[in-house]
Order: structure tokens, then C-alpha cells, then sequence
């Protein structure tokens, strides 16, 4: 009987999937929203009226100012939309809003790191072509990119 | 005597695998990796194994006992696997690797509970029919 309740009490040590620790653990992960910042020199180009020397450029190629941010959303295990068509130059923003973690790995391509509520990840696809992505934590989570 | 040790712990590894498998399928989101059931199902079979060679086992009464005991051993392997590569490879947040189970919200006592238990049962079901249907030779 003894045996019995060691296990018992080992395997719930073990398996606690805590509320506290997991909610402590995914706070201090919260820095990571480091990975925002390319966001904001991207913001700052488009607002930026400083530099003038759009005469020139517009003269061969007019496709830079049409790339367009889309949002995916990162919750209840999955991703939505999974499967998003976008043109070359999009950025793609993924905005985590659930209670586990997850990440956004595409296999030489790009890889985040540990994301929790309230992070982003972005990406800018500058290549033609499809790509597959999942969560590294839960591989079951996959989404698709697919890029004209 | 070794090979039947060698089916029962097959049937073992099979039954656990294909039952969570099926729990999975209907009760969680997302669904597990393969990498996942490879380990469960090696897993499986070694400590199967463990309990089938264990000498004491045949002369043993309450063998229904001693089968949940192993499930109970084996679950908690897995979870030390997981909690292992948690913190230790994939260095993400304690517990964050576990499925949703539907209806049961992760933040309680049961849903570590039911993971627990769950993967015991699972396990205890392919050891059971293993002990009830391959007869230990020798
Ligand atoms: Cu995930």
C-alpha cells in the first residue's frame, strides 16, 4: 500500500501540469516580445513622410508600397486562417493568444522562439513558394503559407 | 518463456499505443506526434517486458493489482519523459507540452489526474489482455 501511494504521489509531483507554475513560467517569457521590434521600422517606413526621393522610384518598381500585413492568430492549439495566400514582400504577423505556449517553425525557413499570450512573430516572404509551418511544442499544430 | 514475455510485452506496447491513439483522436487537441507514440509504444514494451520476466509475477495473487501498478509505474515514465524534454530540450513552459483534454480544464488537479490515470489504464488494458490471452510458457 505504500508503494502505491509513493507512485501516486510521485506521478502527481510529475504530471502537475500547474496552473501557478505554468502562469509563472509563461510571465517571465513575456521579454520576448523582443522579436517585435523589426515591426516597428516597418511601421516607421510607411508613416515616415521624411525621406523624398519617391520621383526616382516609382520609375521601376511600383510592387513596394502594395506588400500588406496580414495577422495570424495563435490560439486553442491551432492556427487561423492554417492556409493563407499572400504576394511576395507580405508580412506575415503571428499573434499568440492562448494559455500554452507554442512556436512557429518552418524547417529552414523560420523558426520563433518560445511564444506565450500577447507575443508576436513576423516574418517577411520575400520568395515565391509554399510554406509548411508547425509548433515545434505540439507538431499536431501545422499551418501553411503560400506564397505567389 | 522468453518468447512469449516477447508477445505479451508486443501486445502491451500495440494495445497502449492504439488506445491513446483513439483517445486523442476524440477527447484532445491537438493530436500527438508520431515521435510520441514511438516512445510510448518503446516504452511500453520494456517495462511490459519487466513485468512479464519479473519472477514473483506468476505466483502472485491480485494480479489485477500488480497490472494497474505497472500502468501506474509506466505513466509515470512517460510523464518524467515529457517533463524532461520540456524543460530540459524544448526549454518551454512546465506542462506545456500536454493536449488539451475537452471538457476538462487544464489549470485543475483533474486534468493531471486524467493524464495520469488515463495513460495507466491504457497501458493496464494491453497488459491485462496480454495476461489473459498468450499463456507464459516455462
Ligand atoms: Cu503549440
Amino acid at each position: 500500500m505504500f508503494k502505491f501511494f509513493t507512485i501516486l504521489f510521485v506521478g502527481l509531483v510529475l504530471l502537475g501540469n500547474g496552473c501557478a507554475k505554468q502562469a509563472k513560467v509563461s510571465e517571465p517569457t513575456a521579454p520576448s516580445t523582443a522579436i517585435n521590434q523589426p515591426m516597428a521600422p516597418v511601421e516607421k517606413t510607411e508613416t515616415n513622410f521624411l525621406p523624398k526621393p519617391k520621383p526616382v522610384i516609382p520609375a521601376d518598381t511600383p510592387k513596394a508600397p502594395t506588400a500588406t500585413v496580414y495577422t495570424v492568430k495563435v490560439s486553442n492549439f491551432s492556427f487561423s486562417p492554417a492556409k493563407l495566400t499572400i504576394n511576395k514582400g507580405d508580412k506575415v504577423i503571428w499573434q499568440h493568444d492562448d494559455a500554452v505556449a507554442h512556436t512557429i517553425v518552418s524547417v529552414g525557413n523560420f523558426s520563433s522562439p518560445v511564444l506565450s499570450r500577447g507575443d508576436k512573430f513576423d516574418f517577411v516572404f520575400n520568395q515565391a513558394g509554399e510554406f509548411n509551418y508547425y509548433c515545434s511544442i505540439h507538431p499536431s499544430m501545422t499551418g501553411k503559407i503560400i506564397v505567389k | 518463456m522468453f518468447d512469449s514475455i516477447f508477445k505479451r510485452a508486443l501486445l502491451v506496447a500495440i494495445v497502449t499505443d492504439a488506445v491513446d491513439f483513439l483517445f486523442h483522436f476524440f477527447f484532445t487537441n491537438p493530436m500527438e506526434s508520431l515521435t510520441y507514440f514511438v516512445i510510448k509504444f518503446l516504452l511500453a514494451f520494456t517495462v511490459a517486458t519487466g513485468l512479464f520476466s519479473w519472477r514473483s509475477y506468476s505466483q502472485r495473487s491480485k494480479k489485477i493489482l500488480i497490472i494497474f501498478i505497472t500502468g501506474l509505474i509506466f505513466s509515470t515514465l512517460m510523464s518524467a519523459y515529457y517533463r524532461a524534454w520540456e524543460l530540459g530540450e524544448a526549454r518551454v513552459p512546465f506542462g506545456s507540452r500536454a493536449p488539451d483534454i475537452i471538457g476538462i480544464t487544464r489549470y485543475s488537479i483533474m486534468f493531471s489526474l486524467v493524464w495520469w490515470l488515463g495513460h495507466a489504464t491504457f497501458f493496464s488494458i494491453g497488459a491485462w489482455l496480454a495476461w489473459r490471452i498468450i499463456k507464459q510458457k516455462g
